[in-house]
């Protein structure tokens, strides 16, 4: 347990800082849920006004869209994208740096194998993402409740907030899958930058484009807060092709780093 | 000049990659474009979409701009285009010069008889001609590809002017990138520095469009005042805004030369 305990207290800092960015992404953006609830009523008459078709082409139910839910549903894919920054330079950095900083002769000369190191380092990984994402959903939780006037139904908004940690699962099995992949990392973010900021971006063409076909490409489309509004719970597919990633992403991870050709520092 | 062949001959590999991405997200976005304008009655939804709030908008990176024109659209692509080329030059401008601490180099590249100045500007020739490479290859994509798709008249001049845009953020985050890796200590750290730069001012400028009570922000982020639509509906850069990030920048990589000079490198 030595390098769990290790990893936790290496990155615990880190995490804070994500925490802390998080949080005040999502309690700043509902913060401002007041001002716009002022012109809803306006807004309200001017959409009944289109017809359904239209509405559901742009993902847009007029009950829904006006509620603390609805809106915080906004800067949800926004909340995805730093996450998944956060979760892919954790799972790339942990396995890499031992690597990159030359440490590696240290660590895989100790009475451990690498199975028990891979899997102590990935339930650090697991643990902080679990204190991060436990922090927002109290942040959010509590946001809510201040700046909604009106009730809420808090299974939907759990629902909703907590996308963000499945959403981070699928990003630290790719980075951990990479980073046992890739022979030599020297920096994390020239990596994780570009796969994350990439999907981004497919999942925003998606949105202009509404096609459909794209979103089973990018993580960022798998989570619909509509959806979960109307049904409270996950489109089953996508939670399944979320879930199913993860592991497979985990799986390459251990059967790479364990058959690797670790260079020697020299 | 040998630094700065080595340079350039160890990020070819990455500059391709880049220079790919950005084509294929060009030509992609505008194939798309397309699709979209054929299938769905062009006419109602730009008149739709007019009236929609604006988060909504905001949050499709449409405000301001009307899809089922052409320039509407390049104007969205611009965006895509934007942050792909901050990102890539922020990366290229922090890793080429803290790669030396980073890969524990430094004590083989600065002994020798090169000064340490001379090391910095070969280093920052070399990055810069691949973000002009990088920029050439966005121009000319973009260009081509608007122009193929185009029916009514020649875009090239808004398209260029737009691409002016991209060129300055490529130009403020390499700066930001270098600056960042000649005073940090630490190695690793200017990377993540400048990611927080550029994605904090992306996501500024969401928040901006979202809420029209955070307008008074809006200096602080290239996004607003580089925005697309203020860039199409001026037909120009402002003036103001490309002097400032110029001196900025200026600022930043002269700054750079002075610390990096005195630093002590991490071994």
């Amino acid at each position: 347990m030595n390098i769990y305990f290790q990893e936790v207290k290496n990155y615990f800092r880190v995490t804070m800082v994500w925490i802390a960015a998080l949080s005040l992404m999502s309690f700043g953006f509902l913060s401002m849920f007041g001002s716009f609830s002022g012109d809803v009523e306006n807004m309200k008459h001017l959409l009944a006004g289109y017809p359904p078709q239209v509405l559901s082409a742009l993902n847009l139910q007029v009950g829904i869209f006006f509620t603390a839910i609805g809106f915080f549903a906004y800067i949800l894919t926004f909340i995805w994208l730093v996450g998944a920054m956060q979760a892919m330079n954790l799972g790339m950095g942990i396995l890499s740096k031992e690597i990159a900083g030359k440490t590696a002769d240290f660590l895989l000369t100790k009475p451990v194998t690498r199975f028990s190191m891979l899997t102590q380092k990935l339930f650090a990984t697991l643990t902080l993402l679990v204190i991060t994402n436990i922090c927002f959903v109290a942040v959010t939780m509590f946001s809510v409740n201040m700046f909604s006037k009106d009730p809420f139904d808090g299974y939907i908004l759990f629902l909703s907030t907590l996308t963000l940690f499945l959403v981070q699962l699928i990003f630290l099995s790719l980075g951990f899958a990479l980073a046992a992949l890739i022979p030599k990392i020297k920096t994390v973010l020239s990596y994780t930058l570009p796969t994350v900021f990439g999907l981004f971006i497919l999942g925003l063409f998606g949105n202009v484009l509404g096609n459909e076909e794209i979103y089973y490409l990018t993580p960022f489309k798998y989570f619909d807060v509509s959806y979960i509004i109307r049904n409270s719970s996950y489109q089953s597919k996508y939670l399944w092709l979320a879930l199913g990633l993860t592991l497979v992403g985990i799986i390459v991870g251990y059967a790479a780093f364990i058959n690797k050709d670790i260079e020697a520092a020299n | 000049m040998n630094v700065y062949y080595r340079e350039i001959k160890s990020h070819w590999k990455g500059f391709l990659g880049w220079s790919a991405a950005i084509a294929f997200t060009i030509v992609s976005g505008m194939v798309k474009f397309q699709g979209y304008n054929t299938a769905s009655g062009k006419a109602n939804i730009g008149e739709l979409l007019k009236t929609f709030p604006k988060p909504i908008l905001a949050i499709f990176g449409m405000s301001g701009l009307d899809v089922t024109k052409m320039i509407g659209y390049v104007g969205i692509m611009y965006l895509y285009i934007v942050l792909i080329g901050a990102i890539y030059a922020a990366l290229a401008g922090a890793e080429i010069i803290s790669k030396e601490e980073l890969d524990k180099t430094s004590e083989f590249l600065y002994p020798k008889p090169v000064s340490r100045s001379r090391v910095l500007i070969e280093k920052i020739l070399a990055a810069v001609t691949f973000q002009l490479l990088f920029f050439i290859v966005a121009v000319i994509t973009n260009i081509w590809i608007v122009d193929y798709y185009n029916t009514g008249y020649s875009l090239t001049p808004q398209v260029m002017t737009l691409m002016w845009g991209v060129l300055l953020f490529q130009l403020v985050s390499f700066s930001f990138g270098v600056f960042f890796a000649g005073i940090f200590k630490n190695p690793k750290l200017p990377t993540a520095a400048v990611t927080t730069v550029v994605v904090s001012s992306y996501l500024l400028s969401v928040f901006i469009d979202i809420n029209a009570n955070l307008d008074f922000l809006k200096p602080l982020t290239p996004f607003q005042y580089f925005g697309a639509p203020r860039i199409i509906a001026e037909g120009q850069l402002d003036p103001f805004y490309v002097i400032m990030l110029l001196t900025v920048s200026a600022l930043l990589l002269v700054s750079t030369y002075y610390f990096y000079n005195k630093r002590d490198l991490n071994i």
